[in-house]
């Protein structure tokens, strides 16, 4: 009985600094999959734009549709948007053979179809990110490159990082950019940021999304960055005018809510 | 008393060889057994038999010596008489006419029936072509072959033993569907001869909206889509009917196509029309 309790003993005792090093090298190995000087360039891209209190930039995005498990068709959403602080949203896109329009004045939303004739209003009052939430939440509407103008939730995704990469400098379109990869518990995620300190730009996103047979991907690419725009006073109003017609805007029940991207016609 | 033992003396020698020896009067029975082809198969000529000639001698070979045999005389008279004339004529062969009218003009006459003409016999072993006598039996005393498969020539023959009645329902013959069931009894998926299928408006196949989903169907309608709204289930159309009135004012924009009300919706990007008509209405 002496013996069978000694080799109990000498079995826990030996585990124990095994035990300790595993625990160790779970931590060791996870510090070591984040790669902070990634976590850093990324999060001072957000921080820099969060500050800014008005900026412009023009977009183009392509993302996929995997139809029958396999085939992917990729969809282009291009445009232009702009932010002022307090004052308002305006967006222009085109999508597929028609053009839509976002404006946001502080007091009311509107989207609208110029070519088709057509809008839709809401009244809702807020900061741009409380537009955000309520849209995708309540009118499955989703904004076009919202993350690069939001104040609050820009460094959600990086927040829920597990791993990091820098993968040096490349250059995007003659802009010198910091290569570098994400992956989160929902998307993979890739981002070329410019490399200088000053105006530490996004000049294009890659995402992925592990989790969907086919791994469809959005691409975004920016130009013609604006951080310091002046617009002109009816930069964020919307007139009606006599020739579009009133749509209904109806509200989504929550699991039918928004959060996806807008197919658009 | 000398002839008492004599003959028991040979009874003895007798006894002592084989009965065939007995036969043949030899005291060696191998040498009985081979003369008359005994247990060593069939009887063989004797070795001192003289062997045939190889080969026949020419004819303008001279002959070593004259034939002890005085040759026959050409003049000889012929010893056997020759037949006598026949004085009969011959009877005629000719069958001799009925006496009946033929009422059975295509059967051909009994005599000749399945006979060659030119006198050769009847072919009684010909296949498929039964003679005269024969009434369905085949040659070799054999049974007709009513009892084989496939030939039920009576009904009461082909049935199964112990009473079974016969294999009509059994599957690959399906003599009788219906037999052994209810009546107005029918197979699955069966239909009345005459059976077309129902009207129904093409297309007949619609492929899922990669934002709505499965597609559904009325009559009125067309196909239509549902997606959750608040509070209720919108019922929709992409694509509006022909010949539509517009109904606008500030707050929204309706049409009515053929009594149906439609609603125009801006639903996650995307225009539809809402259906606003009841759809028991519609019904």
């Amino acid at each position: 009985m002496k013996r069978l309790a000694f080799a109990i003993s000498a079995m826990t005792i030996g585990l124990l600094p095994s035990v300790t090093f595993a625990q160790n090298s779970d931590s060791q190995e996870a510090a070591s999959a984040i790669d902070s000087q990634a976590v850093d360039i990324a999060k001072a891209s957000t921080k820099f734009l969060s500050s800014l209190p008005a900026l412009q930039t023009g977009w183009f995005v392509t993302y996929d549709e995997v139809v029958a498990g396999r085939e992917k068709k990729t969809y282009i959403w291009s445009g232009s948007s702009a932010l002022e602080r307090g004052k308002g949203y305006r967006s222009t896109s085109e999508r597929g053979d028609t053009t839509r329009e976002y404006v946001y004045d502080g007091k009311s939303f509107t989207v609208a179809s110029l070519d088709r004739g057509y809008y839709a209003s809401l009244s809702m009052t807020g900061p741009f990110d409380d537009l955000v939430t309520n849209l995708q939440d309540n009118h499955g509407i989703t904004l076009p490159v919202w993350e690069v103008f939001s104040a609050q939730n820009g460094d959600a995704f990086l927040n829920d990082v597990v791993e990091a990469t820098y993968h040096g400098v490349t250059l995007v379109g003659g802009t010198p950019a910091h290569h570098l990869s994400f992956r989160s518990s929902s998307e993979d995620r890739q981002m070329w940021i410019a490399t200088d300190p000053e105006r530490p730009v996004p000049l294009m996103v890659v995402g992925t999304d592990p989790y969907q047979q086919g791994w469809p991907q959005y691409h975004a690419f920016f130009h013609n960055w604006n951080t310091a725009p002046k617009f002109q006073p009816d930069m964020f109003s919307f007139d009606t005018g006599d020739t579009l017609r009133r749509v209904t805007l109806p509200k989504l029940r929550a699991e039918a809510g928004g959060g996806e991207i807008e197919a658009g016609n | 008393m000398k002839k008492l033992l004599l003959a028991s003396t040979a009874a003895i020698a007798m006894l002592l060889s084989s009965p065939d020896a007995v036969l043949t009067l030899s005291f060696q029975p191998d040498s009985a057994e081979a003369q008359r082809g005994g247990f060593r198969g069939p009887a063989q000529k004797p070795a001192m038999s003289r062997p045939r000639p190889q080969t026949r001698p020419a004819f303008n070979k001279p002959r070593p010596f004259p034939s002890a045999r005085p040759r026959p005389s050409v003049n000889r008279p012929i010893t056997r008489p020759r037949p006598r004339p026949q004085t009969r004529p011959s009877p005629i062969t000719r069958p001799r006419p009925s006496l009946r009218p033929n009422l059975r003009p295509n059967r051909p006459n009994r005599p000749n029936a399945n006979r060659p003409s030119n006198g050769r016999p009847p072919a009684w072993n010909k296949p498929n072509r039964p003679n005269r006598p024969s009434t369905g039996m085949p040659g070799n005393g054999r049974p007709p072959a009513w009892n084989k498969p496939n030939r039920p020539n009576k009904p009461g023959v082909g049935r199964p033993p112990n009473g079974r009645p016969p294999a009509w329902n059994k599957p690959n013959r399906p003599n009788k569907p219906g037999a052994g069931r209810p009546p107005g009894w029918r197979p699955p998926h069966w239909r009345p001869p005459n059976w077309r299928p129902p009207f129904w408006r093409p297309p007949y196949y619609r492929p899922d909206h990669h934002l709505w989903g499965r597609p559904l169907w009325f009559p009125r309608l067309g196909w239509y889509y549902t997606h959750p709204v608040r509070n209720s289930t919108a019922a929709f159309v992409g694509v509006l009917p022909d010949n539509c009135d517009g109904i606008y004012s500030e707050d929204e924009t309706l049409y009515e196509c053929n009594g149906i009300l439609y609603r125009e919706t801006y639903l996650r990007g995307v225009i539809v029309y809402e259906i606003i008509t009841d759809l028991d209405d519609l019904r």
